[in-house]
């Protein structure tokens, strides 16, 4: 026996299957493949790429990748306003393969936003948040689990992005507050409780770091475990549950027990086939946001000038959309204005999250649409969703593109003029 | 009908009483020590320098983020934070005066106050006219130090924008 099998089996896996059948065992045995749902209740479809696409494990890897670089970037960071911007810079050029660490770390967050999205599409275009028709499972609590992921991972994005203390974080921060600021009555409250006095400062910033590395990762790690466990209980993937019902259906209509052999419904034969899937989908996340931190480069803005914003002074790509309607939603009622921070900044998203959040109990499409892509019977509320996430990414390329000094719409091949 | 003991009513309201008290206070001094009693920030009432430092229109004093506006022997001041967002508007210098109405009343104006960030438009007294900001930019009461004859904003103190300070020199 060679020396990696050997270590293999003493610390790795602790056990070592003799045949297919005895890897059944696997899941149950190894302590690594625990949280891996067991063969009894899912099927081989549950762990097809095509059904799932394997959106949450690049998910939990991205997630994985940005705490360890989130540590090496914690060991140079200074989280003070007078050295934040200078400890990044250092970090930047200075300290080795710190471009490195800082731009995988920067990769993976602008990843995670996007695969969250396609995460959550996913799931909705499968209808997966419908399951719960089986006795034991309850699709809508991962589903309300994923949407609670899906705002986390932006808000771990955004507190990120203000860190570096430098010209685009800082004006980010500004306008992110006086979003807050904005919410009628308890908006100047709301502020001063997040930012710790009345003007963006030392305190604003030690929060914001408090709540980057420690509060966030952690209710991340919460619910992301929270949402892997569930789905486990809940037997594997939404189209387990369709499958027991057609199951059930066939059985009502021909009469048969559940004595024949169903070759839908066999468990996976190698369960460590799954298992083995799962490294390989990790390994080529990694390796795919390793290979874009080294094409991309992310240069730091200039540092903090609390007088001067830049021109245009532009959101992270990922909130694009929130400014572009934040700065076109301020309305007039009688003699009230209502700012724009506040209608684009919190009642169209908040009712957007709301919508999300409200599916499962509204959507009256028939128990076959579960775990089913583009199902027909789901038409509306696909070209619904579609639409509104189509509005979202064109919002974010008309802003990129067309938005420029003063917040003047140029078309994207126009030159913007030079100001200050 | 379920009865419950008295001693048990009494067991449950001593435990709610403990630890609800402890757990409540806790959490009460959580929330509480995020408001601090005091705040290291500039003072709202600042001198911003001699009468003679400045010059007619618009002066930019950065530190406070305030424009003090000077119209011969008058001034007022103006916050130069955008109210939409909270971003620096600038000052735009008009090349020829222009007569625009304000709230049913003619006025000259012979600057304007711009936001970068969202677009936003002031006219010279700061009533926004295009763009999101939803209301005028702040004025501030002014006044002269009795001790150093320099001028005062005090930013506690927001006033109409037909405020003047006349000082005659």
């Amino acid at each position: 026996m060679g020396i990696w099998n050997r270590f293999s089996q003493k610390v790795v896996r602790g056990w070592n299957p003799v045949s297919a059948l005895h890897e059944t065992e696997a899941i149950d045995r190894i302590f690594w493949a625990h949280w891996v749902p067991t063969d009894d209740d899912v099927t081989r479809e549950s762990t097809s790429a095509t059904y799932s696409f394997y959106l949450g494990t690049v998910l939990a890897v991205l997630f994985s990748i940005l705490c360890l670089t989130g540590l090496m970037q914690m060991l140079h960071y200074v989280p003070s306003v007078d050295r934040a911007y200078w400890s990044v810079k250092d970090l930047q050029f200075i300290i080795p393969f710190g471009w490195f660490i800082r731009g995988l770390h920067r990769t993976s967050a602008y990843l995670m936003v996007i695969f969250a999205f396609l995460h959550m599409s996913r799931t909705f275009y499968t209808s997966a948040f419908k399951k719960g028709r089986k006795s034991n499972t309850n699709g809508w609590i991962n589903w309300l689990t994923g949407i609670l992921l899906l705002v986390l991972t932006p808000a771990m994005a955004y507190t990120g992005y203000i860190l570096p203390w430098d010209q685009v974080g800082y004006w980010g921060a500004t306008i992110g507050t006086n979003i807050m600021k904005s919410f009628p009555v308890i908006g100047d409250g709301m502020r001063q409780f997040v930012i710790g006095g009345t003007e963006l400062s030392q305190d604003f910033l030690t929060r914001i770091y408090a709540v980057h590395v420690v509060v966030l990762p952690l209710l991340m790690t919460l619910f992301i475990s929270y949402h892997f466990w569930r789905n486990k209980k809940d037997g594997g993937m939404a189209c387990d549950d369709r499958m027991q019902q057609d199951e059930v259906a066939r059985d009502r209509t021909s009469g048969s027990d559940k004595s024949g052999i169903d070759t839908v419904d066999t468990p996976p034969e190698r369960p460590l086939m799954f298992m083995k899937r799962l490294l390989w989908v990790s390994l080529a996340t990694a390796a795919f946001a390793v290979l874009l931190a080294l094409l991309i480069s992310f240069p730091l803005s200039a540092p903090a000038n609390p007088v001067m914003a830049e021109n245009p002074a532009k959101a992270p790509w990922f909130l694009l959309w929130m400014q572009e309607l934040v700065a076109s939603t301020t309305v007039t009622i009688g003699q009230y204005r209502i700012n724009g921070g506040f209608v684009g900044g919190v009642v169209i998203p908040g009712l957007l999250l709301l919508s999300l959040a409200l599916c499962p109990f509204f959507d009256n499409s028939p128990p076959e649409a579960t775990g089913v892509w583009f199902h027909p019977s789901r038409l509306r509320q696909n070209i619904i969703f579609t639409a509104i996430a189509l509005a979202i990414i064109l919002l974010i390329f008309f802003t990129y593109f067309c938005r420029g000094p003063n917040w003047v719409f140029y078309w994207p091949w126009e030159t913007w003029p030079h100001v200050h | 009908m379920k009865t419950i003991k008295r001693r048990d009513l009494l067991k449950m309201f001593s435990f709610i009483a403990v630890f609800g008290g402890i757990a409540g206070g806790a959490a009460y001094a959580f929330v509480k020590s995020l408001f601090p009693k005091v705040l290291y920030e500039p003072p709202k009432r600042f001198k911003v320098g001699a009468v003679y430092d400045y010059s007619d229109g618009p002066n930019f004093v950065a530190e406070h983020r305030m424009f003090v506006i000077k119209e011969g022997d008058k001034y007022h001041s103006l916050s130069s934070i955008c109210t939409h967002l909270g971003c620096n508007v600038t000052f735009i210098k008009l090349s020829e005066p222009r007569t625009v109405t304000v709230r049913g009343k003619e006025i000259e104006e012979k600057w304007e106050f711009h936001c970068a960030c969202h677009g936003s438009k002031f006219y010279g007294d700061g009533t926004p006219y295009t763009g999101p900001a939803p209301s005028p930019l702040p004025a501030y009461a002014m006044a002269i130090s009795p001790d150093d004859q320099q001028l005062v904003i005090d930013k506690s103190r927001e006033v109409d924008s037909n405020y003047r300070l006349t000082i005659q020199v």
